[in-house]
């Protein structure tokens, strides 16, 4: 066990080795990575600021180049033969009847023309071309409609009068208006003014770039006066307005300034503001950046901060990646381990069942064996009880015979006995009957019960007086002496009395045996003797019964074996070896103990002691009622 | 009138020689021509009403290149009208090109000269077209000899200048009357192109009254070139339709200007001949047809769009 786990220990301790590098290289690069991705973060922060910041200031000059050529375009405009030869041919005296109509018409066409072809990305660029005479007279109107009283710049101003288109700014009720004012000279005298108003709404959208709708950056136009031109339909633009002012007087710090603006009605968001300056012209571009855009929702630091903890988390997690894999491999072997030793387990089990299947089996038929031997054992006790009980009923036979005979005898001689006489030998005779009826009825219960396990409250002494008696007359005739000596007070014992007396008559047949096979030359009188009494034992009294020989005893070896099942030294025919084998089973089945002491040549003693009941398991038994002896002695 | 034509050819022999030579050949080809169709058949080349140009399945439009009514790619306002009118006969289309010489001829088959209020009839000409539209100007003389149709453009005459002439533009009075003699007032010593039997002819305006030095522009050259010869200093002025001098306007702004009326407001029309009233009458009811559906409309702001600004009646629903 301890072998086979270490391999994969082993295993996983280069394993954990191995991923415990592979982590720390990967918290290492990540540290590297994070490292790079600071110094990145930083230089991006700075690029995208320096971007903002650029593209800022290219769309100023793309409004610069823009506005330009809208003085160009009006410069043009104002020096073309077709509005020179009116102020010349206007100068010349022409009519408007005959002939300036038709100039008025051709520039008419030419303002349309440019208004047409101006356009970005198919957005015009201008909305209206004026042409109006020096004192303010409309002469040609693009939009088809004279409105002298919508005219509100003073056109006489000295950045005009100079020669050079101008951009000017119209405040009206919707917003400001862009115009460009450009004179109109003939050789060196001024005819008029060709004036333009540009649309914001292409200014915003090609230039500015001003978002359409709430977004986290947008761009207005700024006047020298603090006022931000929004695009109307920019209701944001519309909030920076209104914030304007106090926006810019912010520090400013790499050319931005900050604030904070609610957009629309969504909450106060912290911007980034930059004012570039329009060159030549009164104008700033102004843009504007939500600062989270720019810098990120999260600094490079915290991000290094949270690289740092993503770091952490890797460790642990590879800590515990390593941990419940060294687990699960440990607990994988384990249970392989477990598997066999289960199989192994099971095979023994297998094994095992197989021989307590054997063993039962042996068992039963030794049981089986051992009930027909204990069978046989008993009918050889009853045969050997046969010629006992021969003599038995021999005797009363042969008395009732007699006293019949010598009844018969008296009656055919006429001489009869007197009435009391036959009385008297009947009543013998019929007592002799009983006497006979009681050793076949003895004989026949011992046949049924002896090895039965009921038990019941007895008399020790019964039952070995009563065992003594079937064999009583036989020993007699085979010249032994029979001594009986009773114990003289009541002996309960719980126990089946026809087994025991089958134990008596076992050692009873044991010691006629030993009789028989004295030596010769020996003087003394064949005695056994039976003799029972009760004595302490350390569980309480006892009641011995002890059947003693003077045959020829036993040697110890012998004596060791006496009580081993089938050991026997008598010849085949004679004995099975198992008559105080089942003895001492009968006996110790009823709690009781069997003992032998011999001395070869002397005799041997067999003393069975059963315990004696108590008067607690006498009141039990309904079957005996005794009163003046509550126990053995 | 002879000194005018001399110092007319005294210009242009230093300016033009070769346009000389070309017209007297044109002249006597023609000549040649003309009496070579009279000898064998003694009478006019054919010439006939609505029925007879049905029959053969075309219409000859006579035409001279002038303005946008005909320009020198054959298209213009007129032609595109003819072509339409042609059309709607279910009929071919043919341009015949003729001269103000000669387009009178060639419509009726007759060689006339107004004299004074009276024609004189020179001798006979090949028909050459069934209709004149060429920007043709509704002239007292030339009523009597061809019929005309509704009115087609508006027009007038109008003396123009260089742009640096030292003739000052009249001041509208609102009488046109007025404003005609103030024009003919500045006249004096003033050389002006004119062109004989045309609209531009001095006759029909009296300037052979004024002391204008009148200058005839050949016959046979392009009534659009009267302009750039002033310009070229060929003469100090000249006369000159409305509907060119509107197109000479948008061309060269600056550089010429429109000193005041020389004629009262006048109509230009399509001229047929006396004999095919059946054609005149269809053609009045197509143009009819076209004014009403905005078809002429379409077709005069094409080539004559200012020409609204000085008759904003014209074409007017």
């Amino acid at each position: 066990m301890i072998e086979q786990m270490k391999t994969p220990s082993g295993m996983n301790r280069k394993s954990a080795l191995a991923i415990l590098i592979v982590c720390l290289s990967l918290v290492g690069f990540i540290g590297l990575l994070m490292g790079f991705n600071y110094r990145s973060q930083e230089a991006l922060r700075k690029s995208t600021l320096m971007r903002f910041r650029l593209d800022s200031e290219k769309r100023a000059v793309a409004l610069e180049y823009f506005f330009s050529e809208r003085k160009y375009d009006l410069g043009s405009i104002a020096a073309s033969k077709e509005i020179q030869s009116y102020f010349i041919n206007k100068a010349m005296g022409m009519s408007e009847q005959y002939g300036l109509k038709v100039s008025l018409f051709v520039i008419g066409k030419v303002l349309e023309k440019t208004i047409q072809e101006r356009v970005v990305q198919g957005d015009g660029i201008y909305a209206r071309f004026l042409l109006v005479n020096r004192e303010g007279k409309v002469l040609v109107d693009s939009a088809g409609a004279v409105e002298e009283q919508r005219l509100k710049i003073a056109l006489h101003q000295p950045g005009v009068e100079s020669g050079e288109p101008a951009i000017f700014f119209e405040r009206t009720n919707e917003g400001v208006n862009i115009l460009v004012i450009a004179p109109c000279f003939y050789g060196s005298r001024l005819g008029g003014f060709l004036i333009s108003w540009l649309r914001i709404g292409t200014i915003f959208d090609h230039f500015v770039d001003s978002p359409p709708a709430v977004s986290s950056k947008g761009s207005a136009l700024s006047l020298e006066d603090g006022g931000l031109i929004c695009p109307p339909t920019n209701r944001e633009c519309v909030s920076f307005r209104k914030r304007f002012p106090d926006l810019m007087a912010q520090e400013r710090k790499e050319g931005l300034f900050s604030g904070t603006v609610a957009l629309g009605d969504a909450p106060p968001q912290e911007f980034l503001l930059s004012s570039v300056p329009i060159s030549k012209m009164p104008l700033s571009l102004v843009s504007w950046v939500q600062r989270e855009e720019i810098q990120g929702a999260v600094t490079p630091s915290e991000m290094l901060l949270g690289a740092g903890f993503l770091a952490v988390f890797i460790l642990l997690g590879a800590g515990l990646l390593l941990r419940y894999n060294t687990l699960n491999l440990l607990l994988t072997a384990r249970f392989k381990q477990a598997e066999k030793q289960q199989n192994i387990l099971g095979e023994k089990n297998r094994q095992l069942q197989d021989e307590i299947h054997r063993r039962q089996e042996a068992e039963g038929k030794l049981e089986l064996q051992r009930t027909l031997r204990m069978r046989s054992d008993r009918l050889r006790s009853l045969g050997e009880m046969a010629a006992g009980i021969a003599h038995e009923l021999n005797q009363p036979l042969v008395g009732v015979r007699g006293l019949a005979e010598l009844l018969l005898l008296q009656m055919e001689s006429g001489k009869a006995p007197p009435k009391e006489e036959i009385s008297h030998k009947i009543d013998l005779i019929v007592r002799q009957a009983d006497r006979m009826v009681h050793i076949i009825n003895h004989v026949r219960l011992f046949a049924r019960d002896a090895g039965n396990e009921k038990t019941s409250l007895v008399d020790l002494n019964d039952v070995v007086h009563s065992g003594v008696d079937l064999l009583r007359t036989q020993l007699g005739s085979q010249g032994l002496m029979l001594e009986e000596h009773l114990f003289s007070e009541y002996l309960p014992v719980q126990l089946n009395p026809f087994s025991v007396e089958e134990v008596i008559l076992n050692l009873l047949s044991n010691a006629r045996d030993a009789l028989t096979e004295r030596k010769d030359g020996e003087t003394s009188t064949p005695r056994i003797q039976v003799n029972t009494w009760s004595e302490d034992g350390t569980d309480g009294k006892l009641a011995i019964l002890q059947i003693s020989d003077n045959g020829a005893g036993m040697t110890p070896e012998v004596a060791g074996k006496v009580f081993d099942p089938f050991y026997t030294t008598k010849a085949p025919d004679r004995g099975t070896g198992l008559g105080l084998s089942i003895a001492k089973s009968i006996v110790e089945g009823f709690g009781g103990k069997i003992s032998i002491e011999t001395k070869e040549g002397e005799g041997t003693h067999f003393t069975v002691a059963f315990p004696c009941s108590s008067q607690k398991d006498r009141n039990k038994n309904e079957q005996i009622d005794i009163v003046e002896n509550p126990d053995c002695g | 009138m002879e000194k005018s034509k001399k110092g007319f050819l005294g210009i242009s022999a230093k300016s033009k020689p070769i346009l000389e030579k070309r017209d007297l050949s044109l002249c006597l080809l023609a000549l040649l021509v003309f009496g070579c169709l009279l000898v064998p058949f003694g009478r006019s080349a054919w010439g006939g009403d609505l029925e007879e140009i049905l029959k053969s399945g075309k219409l000859r439009h006579l035409g001279i290149p002038y303005a946008n009514f005909i320009t020198a790619e054959k298209t213009g306002l007129d032609v595109e009208l003819m072509k339409e009118f042609a059309s709607k006969l279910g009929v071919k289309y043919e341009y015949v090109e003729s001269t103000w010489k000669n387009i009178v001829a060639d419509l009726i088959g007759k060689v006339v000269r107004p004299e004074g209020e009276k024609l004189m009839v020179a001798g006979e000409h090949p028909i050459q077209g069934d209709v004149i539209a060429t920007g043709f100007t509704v002239l007292p003389w030339r009523t009597k000899v061809v019929n005309f149709s509704e009115m087609t453009f508006p027009t007038g005459v109008w003396l123009v200048t260089r742009g640096d002439s030292p003739l000052q533009p009249v001041v509208p009075t609102g009488d046109s009357s007025r404003d005609i003699q103030s024009v003919k007032d500045k006249l004096s010593n003033v050389s002006v192109l004119v062109l004989q039997d045309s609209c531009l002819d001095p006759a029909l305006y009296g300037l052979e009254k004024t002391e204008a030095v009148l200058k005839y522009f050949p016959t046979g050259q392009n009534l659009d070139d009267m302009i750039p010869a002033v310009m070229a200093k060929m003469a100090d002025a000249t006369l000159m339709d409305v509907p060119v001098i509107l197109t000479a306007l948008q061309r060269w702004p600056g550089e010429i200007k429109v000193i005041g009326p020389v004629s009262r407001t006048q109509e230009m029309a399509c001229a047929f001949p006396e004999t095919s009233p059946h054609l005149l009458s269809a053609f009045n009811d197509f143009l009819r047809q076209c004014k009403k559906d905005g078809t002429y409309r379409r077709l005069v702001a094409k080539y004559y769009p200012s020409v609204f600004v000085f008759y904003p009646e014209f074409l007017k629903p």
